[in-house]
């Protein structure tokens, strides 16, 4: 119990360190605690695992246990799948615009208009597909992109700054078209944090990790409010208390006439402002209650009869005015709504009464007036985001802007049928080289980088390569990918060794970066027919486990070899006739020998 | 000199090990859990634990408990 209570403290704390907030997580995981569960996924162009940290931090402080998918790097169409299939509650799509392509910011300037719109052009047609296979996922939530850089022209009319204008107002309107989608945001966490905080360029140029924890925690902090504290909370009632929240000074003493509420002078004006805000979000649903240790006349004079109320009584559905206790206050105004207390919000000045509310019903959510009483009408703004994520309509005026911006993302978006469709769009090209010994070096570093996708795992140094190429019975394959959007460098390797008749697969690796379009399964038809010539009749290739490479234990499979044994490790065997063998389709990639 | 308990702490948090499974002889050779995707957590964890600024090749290059004492020491030097 104890260690539970420390470890959420420490995650309430703004100023806790990632060390602190890992440490107090992995006290959480292990507790045994009776929480709700949740799933989350995420689909991003970028590497961001440190983004499961600061999700899993604010769902804990929501109440809730959640498991994040991070998918894999850049794989849009296959991370939506993936986690549609698996019926996440949430999916967060996340386009970095500057690696939409390899430094596509600074690339935009000098290209022609369908050259600069080709790569949005295609991330939206992925989207547009993964969506299909997510309408049945609780939300989506499509991110916005921002700039990397700082925007090259003053006036914001450079070609990046309109790039990212146009394919933002394509994300929002792709959000319209699709039920459980919605956009966040993110270029205002760069504005709130500033580029210090939020990126890092150490890690974007060497591992494509552009953002610093204090982004990935407010990104988080965001998430969990667009969901509702991942569906957990559904606020529908804010409850006030009067004296130093409603305005400034206490009525018992200072009376009516005392009342700091003067739109035009400080600290009235602050009051004011805040009454201006509870009243917005009245009319857009909220219910707004009183609970205040006054007495009642006092309250309704204000109410009635103060010229710079801006609440009225006719806007309170609900009030305890009285001298006993909050908690019981709450708990009679619950009742008498007929609503349960998750719904409540509940605002005061007194650093007694919060605590008092916060121990005895820790269901309620509650703020306390800010010491700095300026800081109080950007908490009003928190806490009317609270209740919009709820669901409640978005004022009129943003929906005529949609209107208009879904012209201009019209010239976006794409349709294909199918996934196929759009690979075969992509106009798909595999250069395949056989023992190129220009590329020894780079071949033996792919073997030492790649985890993921990689079956067997086997490190070689440039000399196991260069004697593997010059090797009578050894094929070292490698190839390059290309598409009509761009050029992805040498992307993979496989190796077979004969034996007898028999043709091994000695390594079968590829970066991530191009994974799920077929590549996968393409070269392989050229082994079968470098085999065929040799007079090779079987083809054996096995699948080793390592820490990392989970996600090819079934390649095989997928590529239509026959199983023929599993080891107790994990590892499995494949044999398969080389004249029989049917493999996974991928005609709609091109093999260019050479 | 770094604060080789908080040093050890900050690596057992982010690697999800024992701290006390953390020697001299500890990198990214030794330890599973320890690899370039971690590292990078690494050193976003240590610069707000020491409040040093790591730079740019050490942060990427410093994949020892070793190194990163040295690099650790040799920030909070001229901090």
């Amino acid at each position: 119990m104890v260690n539970h209570e420390a470890a959420l403290a420490v995650l309430r704390r703004d100023d806790a360190s990632m060390a602190e907030v890992m440490r107090a997580l992995t006290e959480l995981d292990r507790a045994e605690l009776n929480l709700r569960r949740q799933r989350i996924g995420i689909a991003a162009n970028i590497t961001l695992d440190l983004l499961a940290l600061y999700l899993r931090r604010h769902a804990y402080l929501a109440g809730v246990r959640l498991e994040v998918h991070t998918g894999s790097y850049d794989n849009l169409l296959d991370d939506v799948q993936t986690c549609s299939a698996r019926g996440v509650d949430h999916l967060l799509v996340i386009p970095f615009f500057d690696n939409l392509q390899a430094s596509w910011e600074a690339r935009i300037e000098g290209l022609s208009e369908a050259a600069r719109q080709a790569p949005m052009h295609d991330y939206l047609a992925r989207l547009e597909l993964g969506l299909i296979s997510a309408s049945h996922l609780g939300n989506v939530f499509l991110c916005g992109a921002h700039a990397w850089h700082a925007a090259a022209a003053f006036d914001g009319a450079d070609a990046c700054s309109e790039g990212l204008a146009e394919f933002n107002a394509a994300l929002r309107e792709t959000a319209t078209r699709h039920a459980n989608a919605r956009f966040i945001d993110l270029a205002d966490i760069v504005a709130t944090l500033g580029r210090q905080q939020a990126f890092d360029a150490r890690f974007y140029y060497r591992g494509k990790a552009p953002y610093r924890p204090a982004f990935m925690n407010e990104l988080a902090r965001r998430v969990g409010l667009a969901t509702r504290g991942f569906g957990g909370a559904f606020h529908k009632v804010l409850v006030l208390d009067c004296d130093n929240t409603l305005w400034g000074g206490v009525i018992g003493e200072d009376g009516i006439a005392g009342l700091q509420l003067d739109p035009h002078s400080y600290p009235g004006n602050i009051f004011w402002t805040v009454q201006q805000q509870v009243c917005a979000l009245e009319r857009q649903g909220v219910l707004v209650c009183l609970c205040s240790k006054n007495d009642e006349a006092d309250v309704e004079q204000a109410l009635a009869g103060h010229e710079h109320m801006v609440l009225r009584g006719e806007h309170v559905v609900a009030r305890r005015v009285n001298w006993n206790d909050k908690p019981g206050n709450l708990e009679a105004l619950a009742a008498e709504l007929n609503l349960g207390l998750e719904s409540f919000v509940f605002v005061d000045d007194s650093a007694f009464e919060v605590e008092a509310v916060r121990t005895r019903l820790p269901m309620v959510r509650v703020f306390q007036v800010p010491q700095r009483l300026t800081d109080y009408p950007a908490m009003m703004r928190e806490i009317a985001a609270l209740f919009l994520a709820g669901g409640l309509n978005a004022p009129d005026a943003s929906r005529t802007r949609q209107y208009r911006q879904l012209a201009a993302a019209a010239s976006l978006r794409a349709g294909f049928a199918s996934q196929q469709d759009y690979l075969r769009s992509l106009g798909l090209k595999v250069r395949l080289q056989r023992d190129a010994t220009e590329q020894i070096g780079r071949i033996a570093e792919l073997t030492n980088k790649s985890n993921q996708f990689n079956l067997t795992t086997r490190r070689l140094m440039p000399g196991d390569v260069a004697r593997l190429m010059q090797a009578e019975g050894a094929t070292v394959y490698s190839f390059a990918v290309s598409d009509r959007l761009a050029e992805h460098g040498l992307t993979g390797v496989l190796i077979t060794e004969d034996e007898g008749d028999a043709v091994l697969v000695h390594t079968f690796l590829m970066s991530c970066r191009v994974i799920g379009r077929g590549v996968e399964f393409s070269v392989w038809k050229r082994v079968l027919d470098d085999a065929r010539s040799r007079g090779k009749t079987v083809l054996r290739a096995a699948y080793v486990p390592s820490a990392k490479n989970a996600q090819v234990a079934d390649f095989f499979d997928r590529l239509g070899l026959p199983l023929t044994a599993q080891g107790d490790d994990g590892s499995r065997h494949y044999q398969a006739e080389v004249a029989q063998v049917q493999l996974a389709d991928s005609n709609w990639v091109e093999i260019i020998d050479g | 000199m770094v604060d080789r308990v908080l040093l050890k702490s900050v690596l057992a948090s982010v690697l999800e090990v024992n701290a006390d499974q953390i020697d001299d002889e500890s990198s990214m050779d030794t330890i599973g859990s320890w690899d370039s995707l971690r590292q990078m957590n690494l050193v976003l964890a240590l610069e707000e634990a020491f409040a040093v600024s790591i730079p740019d090749d050490d942060a990427a290059n410093a994949t020892s408990y070793k190194l990163l004492v040295l690099v650790l020491d040799e920030q909070l030097a001229t901090a």
